[in-house]
């Protein structure tokens, strides 16, 4: 009973000062470093369904994020179309993507969904360079200005984003917490622990790592519109390459694969230090960041391969 | 009483390696059948190749009438029928709970509804003392009860028990072998795939007999044992029964 009480007044504390935060900063840079984090966090919990839950090592969400934030984007420049509803249709398109990766690989035990994973991402890289006419190729595609305007999720500050990452975050958690202990969570548990047990149990293997997938390739699809409204210009490098699919495992790795709160302290710490890095040694080194990306992650499997949420669990 | 599963011809090759030549018998509604051979007669092949872990060369398998024939794992336990692995395989990272808790969830939606039944299971099997204890922590004999007591969550109409008293002391034994009894008393028939001789003879309404991936002797287990191609394939020739 203490226990719940003090337990109820950390989490009301919590979410007193995460609405009031930008109330209280006003810096752009750390506002957008916070956004940053629960984006990450958001996409780590959609990841970590499959990659985690389901132990299908995905290296290609990139994908799927690349065609949400490529879909609504492209609708608002030749459309004018609000991106509430060119995302929803990039949400659709980047679960279709899914389910195509899905439907011969998870049929298949071994690598190959890991390798289907990483060949869609340059796919959808490979097409957004291609297509440039359309896509504007390499040198990106900015957005129009079209005021602060939340039907095209414009906004002239930066805690608009602030909140709508807060509250993709705060949704995407709690639809994970009930995943997880409900039928879907039990069987992607069994499936990762021994497939062929899960079988002769009636778990249609294939059927629950795709339901697992669909979802994962849903968030992280609405992820990328997020992104790409808060920072109103994106490429395909960065939305699409291999080094954002990683570090999206990454970030779930290093937090604590297949639990809840893995993708969260890993957002907060591989976020926080990309920030901190980006901000201090950018101008001196540039791959300064992706330097200490190595570190953590050696520093992370060789001490604590279950992730840094570990050293938080009881027992 | 009509057959609960019937296997005509069912055919199985690994390489050049005949496992399963033609294997064709009924299993009757509500019987415990032994099936007994030899290392290497074809056991193992025939339980996995019913239940879907291999795909049969030829032949049919029904159960109830309904053909299951190249079935997918799961479809085949849906369809009823549950295995046990040879070597053990529980979920290890999960308590026996939430092991049977996944084989519960095959007729309910709810997890809730499925812990019910799946507490059920576990007094049954015996195993409530270690209800939350993870099962790569369960010693050997309480791991083959869990395996068990998975099969049995899935409430099969039959249930095949791949060599579940090897490694068992007597007692041990001897309390598996009445768990199985109750099991069977529920109305669930049995193929009881063992190498113990003892538990066979005592258990089973009849045996079955496997050599070279063969059918070699079908009958009462006590006249199978005396069967002199029985006693030549399974114990050497020289092995006269007294």
């Amino acid at each position: 009973m203490k226990k719940d009480v003090k337990k109820y007044l950390l989490t009301a504390v919590a979410a007193v000062l995460l609405l009031a935060f930008p109330l209280l900063v006003d810096n752009l840079y750390i506002q957008h470093s916070f956004f940053m984090i629960f984006l990450f966090a958001t996409i780590g919990l959609g990841w970590n369904l499959i990659g985690g839950y389901g132990a299908q090592l995905s290296l290609g969400h990139a994908a799927f994020f690349a065609v949400g934030a490529y879909t609504a984007v492209l609708f608002v420049i030749y459309q004018s179309l609000t991106p509430l509803i060119g995302g929803l249709v990039g949400v659709v398109i980047a679960v279709a993507v899914a389910g195509l990766i899905g439907y011969p690989c998870f049929r298949l035990r071994g690598p190959y969904f890991t390798l289907a994973t990483i060949a869609a991402g340059e796919i959808v890289r490979t097409l957004l360079l291609h297509f440039q006419d359309f896509t504007g190729g390499a040198n990106g595609i900015p957005l129009p200005y079209k005021g602060d305007n939340f039907l095209f999720l414009q906004f002239s500050s930066k805690a608009p984003y602030y909140y709508l990452a807060l509250a993709m975050f705060v949704v995407v958690f709690f639809l994970v917490r009930y995943l997880e202990h409900a039928k879907m969570g039990r069987y992607l548990a069994a499936i990762r622990e021994d497939q062929d047990a899960a079988e002769s149990l009636g778990v249609q293997t294939h059927k629950v790592k795709m339901f697992a997938l669909l979802i994962s390739a849903a968030i992280t699809a609405a992820c990328g519109v997020l992104y790409a409204f808060s920072v109103s210009f994106i490429d395909p490098d960065s939305v699409a390459g291999l080094n954002l699919s990683i570090e999206i495992a990454v970030v779930v790795i290093v937090g604590g694969i297949g639990t809840l709160w893995g993708p969260v302290i890993g957002s907060v710490v591989v976020i926080f230090l990309t920030e901190m890095t980006n901000l201090y040694l950018g101008d001196i080194r540039s791959g300064a960041s992706l330097v200490l990306y190595g570190l953590l992650l050696i520093l992370v499997i060789s001490i604590r391969p279950q992730g840094l949420s570990s050293f938080f669990r009881r027992n | 009483m009509g057959a609960i599963l019937e296997v005509k011809n069912l055919k199985k090759s690994f390489g050049g390696i005949q496992a399963l030549k033609d294997v064709s018998f009924d299993v009757a509604e509500g019987e415990i059948l032994g099936l007994i051979g030899p290392n290497g007669s074809g056991k193992s092949t025939f339980v996995n190749t019913v239940c879907g872990l291999y795909r049969p060369d030829g032949g049919q398998v029904a159960l109830r009438g309904k053909n299951i024939t190249g079935l997918e794992p799961a479809m085949v336990a849906r369809a009823g029928i549950a295995r046990t692995f040879q070597a053990s395989r529980p979920f290890l990272n999960l308590t026996v709970l939430d092991n049977v808790i996944v084989s519960a969830l095959l007729d309910e939606t709810l997890v809730d509804a499925a812990e019910k039944n799946a507490r059920q299971a576990i007094e049954v099997a015996g195993l409530s003392q270690y209800i939350n204890t993870k099962s790569c922590n369960l010693p050997v004999e309480k791991r083959k009860r869990l395996d068990l007591c998975r099969a049995l969550a899935l409430k099969p109409s039959l249930l095949m028990l791949d060599e579940v008293m090897a490694g068992l002391n007597p007692k041990e034994m001897e309390d598996g072998l009445d768990l199985v009894r109750a099991i069977n008393r529920q109305g669930v028939t049995v193929i009881f795939i063992e190498h113990v001789m003892k538990a066979v003879v005592s258990l089973c309404h009849r045996v079955v007999v496997f050599d070279q991936g063969c059918m070699l002797a079908d009958g009462e287990p006590h006249a199978v044992m005396q069967d002199e191609r029985v006693v030549k394939a399974y114990l050497g020739g020289s092995y006269k029964p007294c």
